[in-house]
């Protein structure tokens, strides 16, 4: 099943008002796949996933299917007779029925119906599939709210559906469930080999779901690829901060492609006219606190804070009239205060043009 | 280029067009009846005839006056209970208050024309027996208290506002945050001073408003101007409009004048509706609801409970007790008599006997059919109502909700008497005039405005998402209705249901404008045996209408285990008003 959303716009009267929430999307989700859209609320993430629901209607471009227009302006397809299912933020059990009536009512009422016999045992399928057979008879509000995301996930899968539509399913869990949930939800999708489209603001969410991560930012799709790539070369420095914590450092570029900066000149490879400014950024996680001694692309520093975080310990390192944050596993012996010596290695620089957004 | 995404469904505009026709129908009929002479239907030019001869009767200013005062006197007497009530129920720690709460939001119901009834038996000159007793112990030669007068009338009328008065009142007291208080007593201000300087300024847009808001019922009631006013000949907008349809002397109606007299009423309760809309908005500034599900403490009353409670007991005795009281007692004896010792060998059940007529057969016949249908209609249209306003993205929705609030503000005696107009206009295609249904229809349309504000407030709590997931899951529009939202607001829907009820089962104003010769219902039975002067009978009739009632309440009471006093109850005393 393949949804290919084109062109797609949509804007909101609000008391303020004209908000384009969705300024010209393409996506296309190939068949089996994870795709998340990742960004920060407003960016117009849920808006697209609530268009191909067909719970918005867009206001401009094109929506398919499998090869059926579902939206285009003149033909819309209505929610009910799509073939999807869809979890929601605040799971939307209903609460006057019981866990097994909520999973049953698409199937007995919904266009999607089948025959009598039928419902039973493929309501109790769907509830073995997230495991919550044992419950299927309790009222729905007497469950814990993983509990109820799942009762979710099985009424939304109970139907078979092509596509399964996902809007931060796991942000109203806390973080321990949050976590299980992840894993389970990877679990389910990858047995039931069913498209997926998942909204999500939480980065660990998008990368390690993910076959396919789109940044998202004011309406606008800003860069897609595996979560690898989104991580590791980011386009911009908005996404490079969005998808995990990076230092930022300006500086310009020199005629042998060395970037002279605050910290001294580094010397990466930056592909961009002598003269030009461009911002450098490198993920905490690739420096390393060095001990004394001359070892190349080191920096000296002062350490102004460290924050043991378990496996790893956050240092905040001043340099060059710079805040650098680094994550290291062997933490210096140096206390707060004391200088400190960091090693940035030249690869791990990435190099981006100096507008920082974010 | 934008595509229009929001073409109206069918349904929305079938809905718009419905209330169009249903609540926008008899208003403009006034307008259109004023500008016309003669009978509905009959030839007649586009004149203002009917305001030329309005305005130029000397009797008219006499009615404006008349009207003013009433309104004015009996906003009097509902305030001098309501402050203290509302004060002593919501803030101290008065016992019993909140069975005095309950019994309010019950008394409600108990239709002022009853209420009147009983205070002519206790204060008329004539048959009054408080008079009488006055007379007999002081051996005065005339009666000195005289039920028939403009204060007899604002009396009885202004203690029928206190229970309304007082749940639009104690919602706003009850929204106000507590921590404005404690900020005041913590700043060492004591609590007295705290209730001047803190509370009294602070719900005064609350105050205004209830004010303002019963100004404007007052301005077109007619239970106690009717019942109390015309024998008396004291007349305001609403009884003269009721004498215009229904001449008490020979003569035709004259839809003209009740026409013009509708338009003045009209105006002056848009020119109060202005007032009272300025007051809500000036409550917003105020923005004293917090939301915050926190109790303050209330304050200790101490040696001053035992005046705070004889206080509201005679508030109840004069609300209900007395009046209600002489009812049942009346509906006991063969004649008028005072209770007393030497009374008791002649009580009696007869009257109780002789209530079964093929007259009152009829209206109990026809109440039951009011009853089968009002409620239902109002509650459906409401729903439909209720999921266009809160539930679409329609661009009408705005004007829908207006139109089905608007009732709310629109004199019943005025939505009777531009259905009456239509019914006649229309008699050659559809029997509705005359007929039961248009008093069925009356009452859905009036108490739309209720049933409406009850379900919108329903239903704005069902989480969209709860009903996308239905859409989603392959319901459609109407089965994602049936199956998740009327489920989820079936308290609410029950609630509004009963109430709507309840009111068209005590309404009397727009039946009696609507009645003719075959359908009566037992609220206009009280009604003409009052008028033919069967007092005995009336009370047993009357009694019996309220008994019904308190059971009713008390079976559904226990059939939706709710409390009486439910957010339901509370919009529906403002109805009842």
């Amino acid at each position: 099943m393949t949804i290919r959303v084109s062109g797609l716009r949509k804007a909101f009267a609000t008391a303020g008002g004209r908000i384009e929430a969705v300024a010209g999307i393409d996506l296309t989700l190939h068949p089996g796949e994870f795709l998340v859209l990742l960004g920060p609320s407003g960016c117009g993430k849920t808006t697209t996933l609530r268009c191909v629901a067909g719970l918005e209607r867009a206001d401009e471009g094109r929506i398919e299917v499998d090869g059926a227009v579902v939206d285009d302006g003149d033909r819309f397809v209505p929610p009910e007779r799509r073939d999807i299912g869809m979890v929601f933020q605040s799971y939307a059990v209903w609460p006057h029925l019981t866990v097994a009536e909520n999973v049953a009512l698409p199937l007995t009422h919904g266009q999607r119906r089948v025959a009598h016999r039928e419902i039973a045992p493929r309501v109790a399928e769907a509830l073995a599939l997230v495991r919550l057979d044992a419950l299927a008879s309790r009222p729905v509000t007497e469950l814990s709210g993983g509990q109820q995301q799942r009762v979710a996930l099985a009424r939304a899968i109970v139907t078979r559906p092509k596509v399964l539509l996902m809007d931060e399913p796991l942000s109203n869990l806390d973080a321990r469930l949050r976590d299980s949930m992840r894993t389970e939800l990877r679990r389910l999708t990858q047995a039931l080999g069913v498209t997926t489209l998942y909204v999500t603001h939480d980065q660990i969410e998008a990368l390690s779901l993910g076959d396919r991560v789109c940044v998202m930012r004011a309406g606008r799709i800003l860069q897609q690829g595996t979560p690898l790539e989104v991580y590791e070369a980011p386009v911009d420095t908005f996404v490079a901060a969005f998808v995990g914590d990076m230092n930022f450092v300006p500086g310009t570029v020199r005629a042998d492609g060395a970037v002279d900066t605050p910290l001294g000149r580094v010397a990466c490879a930056a592909r961009a006219a002598p003269g030009t400014a461009v911002t450098l950024g490198m993920r905490p996680e690739h420096i390393t606190a060095e001990p004394d001694g001359a070892v190349a692309d080191s920096i000296d520093g002062v350490l102004r804070a460290r924050t043991f975080l378990g496996e790893t310990t956050a240092l905040q390192v001043e340099a060059g009239g710079l805040t650098l944050v680094a994550k290291v596993r062997r933490a210096p012996t140096s206390s707060v205060g004391q200088p400190v010596r960091l090693h940035l290695p030249r690869d791990a620089w990435r190099v981006f043009d100096r507008a920082p957004a974010a | 280029m934008l595509r229009s995404a929001r073409r109206e469904s069918p349904f929305t505009i079938g809905v718009l067009a419905l209330l169009l026709v249903a609540v926008g129908g008899p208003i403009a009929l006034i307008v259109w009846m004023s500008l016309r002479r003669g009978l509905p239907g009959g030839a007649s030019p586009l004149t203002l005839d009917n305001y030329v001869a309005l305005f130029r009767s000397p009797f008219f200013l006499e009615t404006l006056a008349n009207t003013a005062v009433f309104a004015m006197l009996s906003l009097l007497v509902t305030f001098v209970f309501l402050v203290p009530l509302t004060f002593l129920f919501s803030r101290t720690d008065l016992p019993f208050r909140t069975g005095f709460v309950v019994m309010l939001s019950i008394v409600v119901l108990i239709p002022t024309f009853l209420r009147a009834i009983g205070w002519i038996m206790l204060l008329s000159p004539e048959i009054g027996l408080v008079n009488r007793g006055l007379m007999a112990v002081f051996g005065l030669e005339s009666a000195p208290l005289n039920i028939y007068s403009m204060g007899g009338m604002a009396f009885v009328q202004g203690l029928a506002f206190v229970p309304a008065g007082y749940f639009m009142l104690s919602a706003a007291y009850r929204a106000m945050d507590p921590a404005l208080e404690e900020a005041a007593y913590t700043s060492g201000i004591g609590k007295l001073t705290t209730f001047r300087t803190v509370d009294v300024p602070l719900t005064f847009p609350a105050l205004l408003g209830t004010f303002v808001y019963l100004a404007m019922t007052a301005v077109s009631a007619f239970e106690a101007p009717g019942i109390i006013g015309l024998p008396a000949r004291i007349f305001v907008l609403s009884s003269v409009i009721f004498l215009d349809v229904h001449p008490q002397s020979v003569g035709l109606p004259d839809y003209g004048a009740a026409g013009a007299n509708g338009m003045v009423m009209l105006v002056a309760g848009l020119a109060l509706a202005v007032v009272y809309f300025r007051a809500l908005r000036a409550g917003r500034r105020f923005a004293v609801l917090t939301g915050r599900g926190y109790r303050p403490r209330p304050l200790r009353l101490g040696r001053w409970t035992g005046l705070a409670l004889a206080f509201v007991l005679a508030f109840f005795l004069m609300e209900v007790f007395l009046p209600l009281g002489m009812l049942v007692w009346a509906s006991l004896t063969p004649y008028l008599i005072a209770p007393s010792a030497d009374a008791l060998p002649l009580l009696t059940l007869a009257n109780y006997g002789r209530m079964l007529t093929p007259q009152s057969a009829r209206g109990l016949a026809n109440t039951v059919v009011v009853l089968a249908i009002a409620p239902l209609l109002a509650v459906a249209i409401a729903v439909a109502v209720a999921w266009i306003v809160t539930r679409t993205a329609s661009r009408l929705r705005g004007i829908i909700d207006v139109l089905a609030f608007a009732p709310h503000a629109v004199p019943s005696v005025l939505v009777a008497v531009g259905l009456a107009y239509v019914a006649l206009l229309a008699r050659g295609a559809i029997p509705l005039y005359g007929s039961v249904l248009i008093i069925a229809l009356a009452d859905a349309i009036i108490y739309l405005a209720f049933a409406s504000r009850t379900l919108n407030a329903a239903m704005i709590q069902v989480h969209h998402e709860l009903e996308e997931a239905g859409r989603v899951g392959g319901l459609s529009p109407l089965a994602t209705l049936r199956h998740v939202i009327v489920p989820l607001v079936r308290p609410a829907l029950l609630n509004s249901w009963f109430w709507v009820a309840l009111l068209s089962y005590r309404e009397v104003t727009m039946a009696l404008v609507l009645l003719t010769q075959f359908n009566n219902v037992i609220a206009t039975d009280i009604w003409t045996l009052w008028r033919e002067g069967e007092v005995n009978r009336v009370a047993a009739l009357g009694t019996s209408l309220v008994a019904v009632m308190l059971a009713l309440i008390v079976v559904a009471t226990l059939a939706l285990r709710r409390s009486p006093v439910s957010r339901t109850a509370a919009a529906g005393a403002e109805a009842a008003a």
